[in-house]
């Protein structure tokens, strides 16, 4: 829930709060949350991008 | 030069047993064009699926896909560091690049009324049939814009990569099995479903979805976390043993 933004403001402060400290237990939660979250993102087919899209990034890539 | 683009590398894409995404990667930090256009074309399908099915208009989903790589460019050195799984990366960027711009969108929809489907979609915009879940719901219209624009969830993400990214070999797991657990997904009971897809894919809090959906809030807030305990159950039995009945 708090990696999804799902949860209130409040609860997710005080969940952040206390990961920033370091709670290995806690940690490990977040890490198995952030597996099935990506698992859930790419339940959807995939679809290509435009040619162009591809193209126009190269080209700003290579301007940098 | 440092930051100066390099192109035409010819090294192979798996050493040392290192997996191809993190080769790749680790050519990117180095400022390898060649290694950024092949990650993109590993990669860019299935985050264009997944902004396409947040953001629904191509040129919406296009913007944000250029955003995420553009990211990745700049920030490949710090994600290498951080031994992280660089497919997690993407998508999490990916997710949040999505839902600014759908919270922005949502904000600017204070103006005009949006169509009877609300949200200001129309039908041309929606991809048709690419969700492996339940088509769409309709949703009413919000009468108030999410406060939300850079959550809490979201900076400490931002701040701290490798506490919280999956080692890459966690992810490879995933995803060779990721049939599997598409159906554990769809297994899920079809209320839970529908919490889970609204926070997933349409940026919103549980209290948002309590409204969404005209359901008490503890009830959508149990709701969503049975949805989370099932489909973390499944991933171990799934990940554990091939021979688990999902």
């Amino acid at each position: 829930m708090f990696l999804l933004g799902a949860l209130s403001d409040e609860n997710s402060l005080q969940l952040r709060e206390h990961l920033t400290q370091g709670c290995e237990c806690c940690l490990e939660r977040v890490k198995e949350a952030a597996r099935t979250i990506y698992l859930l993102s790419l339940t959807v087919k995939p679809t290509s991008p435009g040619p162009k899209a591809k193209a126009d990034l190269m080209r700003l890539i290579r301007g940098k | 030069m440092p930051g100066e683009a390099k192109t035409g590398s010819s090294k192979p894409l798996v050493e040392n047993g290192k997996s191809k995404m993190e080769e790749l990667l680790g050519r990117v930090a180095d400022r390898d064009v060649e290694a950024l256009e092949r990650l993109y074309d590993q990669f860019a399908p299935r985050l264009m699926g997944l902004l396409m099915r947040i953001l629904c208009a191509r040129s919406d989903a296009e913007s944000a896909l250029q955003e995420v790589f553009l990211r990745l460019w700049k920030e490949a050195p710090g994600i290498a560091r951080s031994k992280g799984s660089v497919a997690v990366w993407l998508v999490f960027v990916a997710r949040h690049s999505a839902f600014q711009r759908l919270r922005t969108q949502r904000a600017g929809a204070a103006r005009p009324a949006p169509g009877p489907h609300g949200q200001g979609r129309t039908k041309e915009e929606k991809p048709g049939g690419r969700s492996a879940g339940p088509p769409r719901r309709e949703h009413k219209p919000r009468e108030r814009p999410s406060s939300k624009n850079d959550s809490q969830s979201s900076l400490f993400l931002a701040a701290s990569p490798e506490v919280w990214m999956p080692r890459p070999e966690d992810i490879e797991l995933v995803d060779a099995r990721l049939g599997l657990l598409q159906r554990a997904f769809n297994q899920m009971p079809k209320p839970q479903r529908l919490a889970l897809e609204l926070a997933v894919f349409e940026a919103y809090t549980e209290s948002e979805i309590a409204a969404q959906l005209g359901e008490p809030l503890g009830k959508v807030n149990a709701g969503l976390r049975a949805s989370l305990t099932f489909l973390r159950h499944r991933q171990h039995a799934v990940l554990g043993t091939w021979t688990a009945d999902i």
